[in-house]
């Protein structure tokens, strides 16, 4: 495993925003109304916020960043790394992160990369940022994380398109030589790589006309090359069976008791069907794994900080200490074990159609 | 392991009640049988059996015999 221990930085505050358009299961023209039963009662999801007039990521994460920033009373000068973890870029070139540092005002000492990482992007956001700011030269970071993920997939794809919905999250860090140490253990299955895919766009297959050519694979999917796909068996055993072992093994390690040491366990909410496996096979109390994935979905990266956003602002007012399990893209999953007290979190924010969308 | 509890349990991953399956069943002919039922059946299998079936071992099998012969094989 490849076991992360980011010391003296702390998790100051979260922030998230949605695009204003929510569509429910029951709209779908594919899904009849027993269908769209199964579907509620199976993956759990009712409702998801999509970007539908042409909303990016970046404009949900500029919304949620701006809050949250004002949230903390942060000086834009005292933030030294901006990072944008998307896989839904505003352009192929220049990265998200740079226009983003312009947009939000933030000084040009400010170091900004993007992590096109997926599902664990909140993890990988915080393995690498955390890591970088433990030294105590950079102070503080703010950490975007969000998708257009609606936006990728064929609106014609039964197996992908009701899975996911569209989000910004701003995550707020800071150096902290009190802060509890932030614990991660990182792992890859690229033999996997195809289960979660994008055919067409980037330089191994350019997009040419035929990018857009749809193509019916029966049971109701129906794609062309240039949207993503999800191989739904491949990517089920896969989080049913990895996730739980890396959760388990840190526990372990750090001989962290499940049901006396940690306060929450927040589980990647990609279906319910994977969240339920994980907390049997882990043996977790389901009143500790605070849930969002009915009315909010997938949400890629952006999973973990929205469910802090929307299920628990007031109980994160007190320490706390929570568990983080993701898994997605790649494939990766991974494991955080984290500390928080008194963290910020602005209400939930809608970015209005009529609002400044670049 | 028990065939007739193995058909049991795969028929309660049905919407319908009432299922008739029996070993020669093609499953995936039988009628209410979607893409999500698959991903109850492989459910199902992790939790009575404690076996995750690799997806294209599962492809292969046709009728609730050979799935039976395949968790059977992995245990």
């Amino acid at each position: 495993m490849a076991e992360l221990r980011i010391k003296n930085v702390c998790l100051r505050g979260v922030a998230g925003a949605v695009p204003e358009t929510m569509v429910s299961t029951y709209d779908y023209p594919f899904f009849s109304h027993n269908d769209a039963d199964n579907f509620v009662k199976t993956v759990g999801i009712k409702n998801r916020y999509i970007a539908l007039h042409g909303e990016c990521a970046s404009d949900l994460c500029t919304l949620a960043a701006e809050n949250l920033i004002d949230s903390l009373h942060w000086d834009k000068e005292s933030i030294g790394i901006l990072s944008f973890e998307s896989v839904t870029a505003d352009y192929r070139t220049p990265p998200t992160s740079c226009i983003l540092q312009h947009r939000l005002g933030l000084p040009e000492s400010c170091m900004t990369f993007d992590l096109p990482m997926g599902c664990c992007g909140f993890l990988y956001s915080v393995a690498v940022v955390g890591k970088m700011m433990q030294d105590g030269n950079i102070k503080r970071a703010i950490l975007l994380i969000g998708d257009t993920i609606t936006r990728m997939s064929s609106p014609k794809d039964k197996s992908r398109i009701p899975l996911f919905g569209d989000c910004g999250t701003a995550v707020a860090l800071e150096y902290d030589e009190n802060a509890a140490d932030i614990i991660l253990d990182m792992n890859t299955y690229g033999k996997g790589y195809e289960s979660l895919i994008t055919p067409h766009s980037g330089f191994r297959h350019q997009v040419t006309p035929k990018s857009f050519e749809y193509e019916d694979f029966g049971n109701g999917i129906v794609r062309a090359p240039i949207h993503s796909l999800i191989q739904g068996m491949e990517v089920l055993t896969f989080a049913i069976s990895r996730p739980p072992k890396s959760i388990k093994a840190l526990l372990e390690k750090y001989a962290i008791d499940k049901d006396n040491d940690l306060d929450y366990i927040l589980i990647h909410q990609a279906n319910l069907l994977i969240i339920n496996q994980i907390i049997k096979k882990c043996g977790f109390d389901t009143a500790k794994v605070p849930m969002n994935i009915e009315n909010f979905a997938n949400l890629g990266g952006a999973s973990i900080p929205m469910l802090m956003v929307s299920e628990l602002n007031q109980q994160l007012k007190e320490h706390k200490k929570m568990l983080a399990s993701a898994f997605g893209l790649g494939l990766t999953w991974g494991t955080m074990i984290f500390e928080t007290e008194n963290l910020i979190i602005p209400p939930l924010a809608v970015l209005h159609t009529t609002d400044n969308v670049k | 392991m028990d065939i007739q509890q193995f058909i049991a349990n795969v028929a309660e991953q049905f919407d319908e009640l009432n299922v008739e399956l029996t070993p020669e069943t093609r499953f995936r002919e039988v009628e209410g049988w979607v893409s999500l039922t698959a991903l109850l059946v492989i459910t199902m299998i992790d939790d009575e059996y404690g076996i995750v079936l690799p997806p294209e071992e599962m492809r292969q099998t046709n009728t609730i015999q050979e799935l039976f012969d395949l968790v059977k094989s992995k245990k």
